[in-house]
């Protein structure tokens, strides 16, 4: 296990020494902490208190970001919507990828008529109407997610207005990865394919290693860059996925909130008032060009053949 | 060689076939049903009109009549709530408009994308590298819903030359094409950097350039070959994803495409025209799924044997 | 070399293309003012063009053009009731038989005569079961319409529909009907040639390829040039129509365009006369930019909530009262409607009728009710959902009554957004606490908002049942006073305040942008202006 060691130092020494991906680092912890550290401050209001006499106001000492249309702080409400948002990216696309990454390279290791069936099968859900599996799966969650919120409230006593929002994103983690794999096995099963003729492969193989042991531990790490570019791709179509599944009643419940609708609500007043689309706009886009520059440089770092240069 | 291809179209068929059967039943478990309107249609006339689209009968029935009248008549089924229209001309009309669109967003897409994404790699952690790439990113940092209204006021309503929307004249498809465009170049500038890279630290390039050959030859001769290939392959998903996924693009722009069928079918309960869209989609992906997968085979000898 | 290839080409490509549109040097509006065509925003591709089988008003928007009722509607009074294919509909003293002289030069846009058996055979048309028209009940103002339309008798001629001559034709109705003049101006008693519909297919046959683009005849001023699906529907003038010398207006183009923010934006950029609809983004827009091209009409329409009546606690008028005084309706129409007016009553102001008030807005009261029903300050009231459809200004709406419960009553209330179908589904079968809906009324009289709160009408959906409220409206079926008939019915609509089943927002108002060169074009309540009346003054 030295070299495997030695191979994360080295990718951490590479990484380090990437200016834009540090920065992007230091980016995204930093919305992270404001996200989730920052409505614990006392300056930061409540995101749901709706004035009617103080509606579309601009930026102001007590309203840093000006109020909507409802007359709620959008600083707050920019803060609340992120973690929505983030723990979307985060969890949606992590089981995603890990269902995608999983299932390609299956796919990909094993071939022949396996593969066939793997494969087809991803063609069928590829091509069936996303929308209509949204309203069903909206029409079967709703009382168990509901009933979930109960148990949850019953059993630990939190505040029903801190268990509910993150207990009604479940169904949409569920739904974000059961459909967000696809492109990911795809891709995976592509790249196993190309590694497992490669010599290093065949020499595992004729070591006798198990062939979990080779799909994991050789093949999986040196497909690891196209499946990080990927991923980080993945999330802004993810976190904008979320506002369209929430719009269908699917996840966020108004008056709460995540980037994806502020946004929409924003793009509909822009001419209006183009704050109210030009703050969350702000941290979404941030968000994502830190992310992918991230991507890059981690998959920059954690190229093998990169170690040459 | 034809044994191949007879059983990957035979694959390609049962994939249809079950796809056609999933979204048969999937849509009629939905709630509602294409007769759902704010005003109740009258129990007596709601009848009467279910007899006329045959869903008054049992699932099964209905089913099978589906089918035969798909296999032996190549009948689609009517548009349930337009009087007098067929599934199969909403398709034809809508889906020459998609792929037009496509083919130009997938255009503009690639004389962006690439070079930025080659670009970047071969100035790979350098200013350049950077500016390529946050030019090419900002189609997916920023929503199509936010890049197409922004598009449509500044340069719509800014250029006399160009309309906001409507799809009549041929400068009508630029807002539309680059917004849709945008995105795509994202994914190709990031995926042409990555396979650029994979290849720029392969042996033969090195030896290239230890024999003096200059750069930019390198990069032309040598690794583009190699190094575009992920992002070509992405070209065909991406292109399906235009066909069936562009609804917010054709809203904002106001455009006769397929994208808003695959939505406002869905919420309008159109059972025949969600499974005969289904269907079309599916064709399409199970058709180039296909070609890929011969053209593969016919490419390698290796994979020709087994 | 590669690279540079490729950006010369991108940058001739995006040089080129404005290049191809820059040739119209006139905006779109401009040139159509020039020509006399009327562009219009119409929301989305219609259902179909024959008037027995939609029911939307898009539709009816290019209805009006395409074909003319007995009576139309007049461009300046929404009360005048001038004849249209008919010189004069007149009643007998009860208001229950009615003649329609028509007029002897009325021709379809192929040249044939409209006559009194066209519009017989419509009326049997819409109310042959077979057909399964929806809106066939608009028809049961008829004597035996329902009947026959139900399949009781198969026997039309039990219908009080007689051809008397070519021109002449007797409506018998259920019973006196004084504002029958304005339920003809309805699409739904329109004729459809007969001649045309029988050479396509059978009377009772759905489907009829009469209504394509290269069959449809109409007897409207204006006949169908050009139909692309999604794109555009063109009309232009029918020579055959009798007025045709005094139609102003050469030609309409109806866009189904269903983004009200292109819409706008389309509007602004000269592409279309005048808009379906402004929604309040547009309204804030306009009114800072151009004020004068903004248009805020009364409408008949009605946004209010449902209660479910069969469920506790809103089982109790009381719990339901507190709910409804606890809204400050002015300030919702302020903030999430803009035009809109506070409803205190389901029947917008219309004609001579007087509906009785709802107390509105008033906290103390509305605290007293919820205190009386045993949840005094809010204490042990259960979690409530609000029903919502996927709709942005409902979730607005939606969120500011929320507010407003929490402030007022103490009580926390539930948004429950469903996607569209699925949110009817739940409101059709009492699977809900409160739902947010609306109604547009059909025809100038209160009855078309009233009927629905029957026990056994579809669209009641409350769970409500009071025998007395359908008492009085079955009782003003039978009066031929006019001023009496509408005491019976302010009555019933007493008693729909008093149990309180509907919490009232407010009166809707329909909100457009009109084009400035536009002339003619008055506030109707059923915005069903006739278009041939309608100018085009270029240079404005």
């Amino acid at each position: 296990m030295e070299k495997g060691t030695s191979l994360w130092k080295d990718a951490w020494h590479r990484l380090a020494h990437n200016r834009a991906a540090i920065v992007s680092l230091f980016v995204l912890v930093f919305i992270l902490l404001l996200c989730f550290i920052g409505p614990l401050m006392p300056f930061v209001k409540s995101p749901t208190a709706i004035n009617l006499s103080n509606t579309g106001a601009a930026p102001s000492a007590d309203f840093w970001f000006g109020t909507d249309q409802l007359g709620r702080d959008l600083f707050a409400r920019v803060l609340y919507g992120g973690q929505v948002s983030l723990l979307v990216g985060l969890v949606a696309t992590a089981v995603a990828v890990f269902i995608g990454v999983i299932y390609g390279a299956i796919a990909g290791y094993a071939g022949g008529k396996i593969d066939d069936l793997l494969m087809r099968f991803v063609d069928i859900l590829f091509a069936l109407p996303f929308l209509v599996l949204v309203i069903l799966f909206a029409l079967v969650v709703d009382n168990p997610a509901s009933l979930f919120t109960d148990w949850i409230i019953a059993k630990t006593g939190f505040a029903r207005d801190r268990v509910a929002p993150i207990t009604t994103l479940i169904p949409l983690f569920i739904a974000i990865g059961a459909i967000g794999w696809l492109t990911i096995a795809r891709i995976v099963r592509a790249q196993v394919m190309a590694v497992k003729k490669q010599e290093f492969v065949e020499a595992a193989v004729s070591l006798g290693l198990s062939r979990p042991r080779i799909l994991f531990r050789h093949i999986l790490p040196n497909v690891i860059g196209p499946i990080i570019i990927y991923t980080t791709l993945a999330v802004p179509g993810i976190m904008l996925l979320e506002s369209v599944l929430s719009f269908l009643g699917l996840g966020v419940k108004p008056p709460n909130s995540s980037w994806g609708i502020l946004i929409k609500e924003g793009a509909d007043r822009m001419e209006v008032n183009w704050l109210l689309l030009f703050f969350p706009s702000i941290f979404f886009a941030s968000t994502l060009f830190a992310l992918n520059f991230l991507g890059d440089g981690l998959r920059d770092a954690l190229d093998p053949k990169s170690a040459k240069d | 060689m034809i044994r191949i291809i007879i059983n990957r179209i035979g694959q390609g068929i049962i994939t249809l076939f079950v796809l056609v059967t999933l979204t048969f039943f999937l849509v009629r478990a939905m709630p509602g049903s294409p007769y759902t309107e704010e005003k109740a249609i009258p129990a007596h006339t709601l009848q009467r009109m279910k007899e006329y689209t045959g869903l008054d009968q049992p699932l099964p029935v209905q089913y099978f009549r589906y089918l035969k009248n798909l296999i032996v008549h190549q009948d689609l089924g009517d548009v349930i709530k337009k009087d007098g229209v067929k599934v199969s001309e909403i398709i034809a009309e809508s889906f020459p408009v998609s792929f037009g669109l496509g083919v130009l967003s997938i255009g503009i897409a690639l004389m962006v994308g690439i070079p930025a994404g080659v670009l970047a790699a071969v100035r790979k952690n350098t200013a350049t590298d950077f500016i390529c790439l946050s030019a090419a990113m900002i189609g997916i940092c920023l929503p199509s819903f936010v890049i197409g209204p922004l598009l449509a006021v500044f340069a719509g309503l800014g250029l006399d030359s160009l309309n906001v929307a409507g799809w009549s004249s041929p400068g009508d498809w630029i807002l539309p094409a680059i917004t849709l465009g945008l995105i795509n170049a994202a994914y190709l500038a990031r995926l042409a950097r990555g396979g650029m890279l994979d290849v720029l630290s392969q042996d033969y390039i090195r030896t290239a350039r230890a024999k003096g050959a200059p750069p930019t030859r390198i990069v032309i001769r040598h690794a583009l070959r190699g190094g575009l290939i992920p992002a070509v392959a992405f070209i065909g998903p991406a292109f399906a994803g235009m066909i069936s996924g562009s609804f917010v693009i054709e809203t904002i722009f106001q455009i006769p495409g397929m994208g808003q069928h695959f939505v406002n079918a869905a919420t309008d309960r159109e059972f025949f025209l969600i499974q005969g869209l289904v269907l079309f989609y599916g064709f399409l992906i199970v058709g180039a799924n296909l070609l890929a997968d011969l053209a593969q085979i016919a490419l390698n000898p290796r994979l020709r044997k087994s | 070399m590669f690279c540079r290839v490729i950006v010369r080409d991108l940058l001739l490509i995006l040089a080129l293309f404005p290049l191809l549109g820059s040739c119209q040097k006139e905006s779109q509006v401009d040139q159509a003012t020039r020509e006399g065509i009327l562009l219009l925003g119409n929301s989305g591709e219609p259902k179909g063009l024959d008037p027995h089988i939609v029911s939307g008003v898009l539709e009816s928007n290019i209805l009006r053009a395409l074909f003319e009722g007995l009576i139309t509607a007049d461009p300046l009074h929404d009360n005048a009731t001038p004849g249209g294919a008919a010189l004069e509909v007149t009643p007998d003293a009860t208001a229950t038989v009615w003649t329609a002289k028509l007029r002897p030069d009325g021709k379809w846009s192929d040249g044939m005569p409209v006559t009194a058996r066209d519009f017989a055979f419509s009326y049997e048309r819409m109310l042959t079961p077979e057909l399964g028209a929806k809106y066939a009940d608009m028809l049961y103002f008829l004597k035996g319409a329902e009947d026959f339309n139900k399949g009781k008798t198969k026997d039309f001629s039990s219908v009080g529909v007689q051809v008397i001559d070519d021109d002449t034709l007797r409506l018998t109705l259920r019973g006196p009907t004084p504002f029958f003049r304005q339920v003809l101006k309805h699409f739904t008693w329109t004729a459809v040639p007969r001649h045309v519909v029988l050479k396509h297919g059978k009377i009772g046959q759905r489907g009829n390829p009469w209504t394509r683009p290269e069959n449809i005849v109409g007897n409207g001023p204006y006949q169908l040039k050009s139909w692309r699906r999604n794109d555009h529907i063109d009309v232009t003038r029918n020579p055959f129509y009798w007025n045709a010398a005094h139609v102003t207006l050469n030609g309409i183009r109806f866009l189904p365009i269903g983004n009200p923010y292109t819409e706008s934006r389309m509007f602004r950029d000269g592409q279309l006369h005048m808009t379906y609809t402004a929604t309040p983004e547009v309204i804030d827009l306009m009114q800072k930019k151009h004020p004068e091209q903004l248009r805020q009409e009364p409408y008949v329409g009605t946004s209010f909530f449902r209660y479910n009546t069969t469920r506790q606690p809103l089982s109790d008028p009381r719990v339901r009262k507190a709910l409804s005084y606890a809204i400050d309706r002015k300030a919702i129409c302020g903030n999430v409607f803009r035009g809109f007016t506070p409803a205190l009553s389901i029947t917008p102001p219309m004609g001579d009728y007087r509906p009785p008030q709802d107390r509105g807005f008033d906290p103390e009261k509305a605290r007293q009710a919820l205190a009386d029903a045993g949840y005094p300050g809010g204490r042990g009231f259960p979690r409530l959902k609000l029903l919502i459809a996927s709709k942005e200004t409902a979730a607005t709406l939606a969120q500011a009554t929320q507010a407003m419960w929490r402030n007022t009553l103490g009580i926390e209330i539930e948004i429950q957004n469903k996607e569209w179908n699925a949110y009817l589904v739940a409101m059709q079968q009492l699977d809900y606490d409160i739902a947010n809906a609306g109604w547009i009324g059909d025809y100038l009289d209160p009855l078309t908002f009233l009927e629905m709160w029957t026990p056994d009408n579809g669209n009641n959906l409350t769970g409500w049942n009071n025998p007395a409220f359908a008492k009085l409206l079955q009782d003003s079926f039978q009066e031929t006073d006019a001023t009496k008939r509408f005491a019976l019915l302010a009555q019933a609509e007493s008693l729909l305040i008093e149990d309180a089943p509907v919490l009232f927002i407010a009166w809707q108002s329909r909100n457009y942008l009109l084009h400035p060169s536009v002339e003619g074009w008055n506030p109707l309540l059923l915005a069903n202006n006739p278009y041939e009346m309608i100018r085009l003054i270029p240079g404005r």
